[in-house]
């Protein structure tokens, strides 16, 4: 395993689970290049970890949860929606844009628990197994989170969904 | 597709949540290749065997004086390009910093390289590294393969 592939390999993954946990890209940026010091650190001294995603994952959340800046993140909710290249989305893109904008507005109503479990597996890009152990839970108990996650996520876009056509209609 | 049912029976595909959650985090285009560039230097930098300060400190003396001896050995060379050094010695194949034509930091997997390409000094007595002198193209690199990059100068070949 080749350390500058991993890291090429894993940057992207870690940055969109920072940003979601953060919900601001500097303190992303800020979380995973400590992750990526930790691991280069880690492998130059002991070998490469088992999984190096999920030692970048383990890092970025716990830097998350220390410096408290999930408390931050309804705050500047509005940069993650925007787009990475900071250009409006153009006009044909604007139902696919909303799908984006309404997919982070209901994850950022879940209880952090829940907001966890579905960023690492569909942001950070991680299995199952090596969720549940970024979480220190088993396996059932992981699977059983990121279900009941995806349940409130789908009856939160379902509800921001009616206020959107409730808003549409009232502008009529 | 896993695929679950919401209230009014809206279909609500877990995959397609995923992906649009996947874009709406996507980190701007060149973030993740500066990030990761980064690290690799930063390990360079951090992740030797000198845990304590102390040993930093002593470390950083070292090389230190390591560096000036190498200034003082290049002074004289100025102008006529590298400095011809004694034969190659055993260098531990790994990542250095350098700096490009251009100015710019540029990571660089070291190899032995044909003589005219790579010279370096032997060793001053005692010390514990050997300071190696780099000529790519136009740029001459002296850094020391213990420490890790410490002066980039340019300098015609």
């Amino acid at each position: 395993m080749e350390l500058e592939a991993t890291l090429t390999a894993i940057t992207p993954g870690l940055l969109r689970l920072a940003l979601g946990l953060t919900g601001n890209r500097h303190d992303a940026e800020d979380l995973v290049q400590e992750a990526l010091a930790a691991l280069v650190s880690y492998w130059r001294t002991k070998g490469p970890p088992e999984s190096p995603t999920a030692f970048g994952c383990t890092v970025v959340r716990r830097q998350a949860l220390r410096s408290g800046r999930r408390s931050r993140r309804t705050a500047t909710l509005d940069e993650t929606a925007e787009r990475a290249d900071g250009k409006p989305p153009p006009d044909d893109s604007a139902f696919h844009a909303m799908h984006l904008e309404h997919a982070l507005r209901a994850l950022n109503g879940l209880e952090p628990g829940d907001r966890e479990a579905i960023l690492l597996v569909a942001a950070g890009g991680l299995k199952v197994e090596e969720a549940a152990d970024v979480l220190a839970i088993s396996v059932p108990a992981f699977k059983m989170r990121i279900s009941r996650a995806r349940r409130r996520l789908a009856a939160a876009m379902e509800t921001d969904d009616g206020r959107d056509e409730d808003e549409r209609r009232d502008a009529v | 597709m896993d695929e679950m049912r919401t209230r009014d029976e809206t279909p609500f595909e877990v995959g397609a949540v995923d992906a649009w959650l996947r874009e709406a985090l996507e980190p701007e285009p060149d973030t993740a290749e500066r990030l990761a560039a980064g690290a690799v230097v930063e390990g360079i930098r951090t992740g030797r065997p000198f845990g304590a300060g102390i040993w930093r400190a002593a470390a950083a003396v070292v090389l230190g004086a390591a560096l000036a001896g190498a200034l003082l050995l290049l002074r004289p060379q100025a102008g006529k390009g590298p400095v011809p050094g004694t034969a190659t010695a055993s260098l531990p194949a790994s990542d250095y910093l350098i700096t490009n034509a251009s100015g710019a930091l540029q990571l660089v997997r070291l190899k032995p390289l044909p003589a005219p390409a790579f010279r370096h000094l032997a060793p001053a007595e005692g010390e514990p590294c050997t300071t190696v002198l780099m000529n790519q193209g136009d740029v001459l690199a002296v850094y020391d393969p213990c420490g890790g990059p410490h002066v980039l100068i340019k300098g015609g070949t």
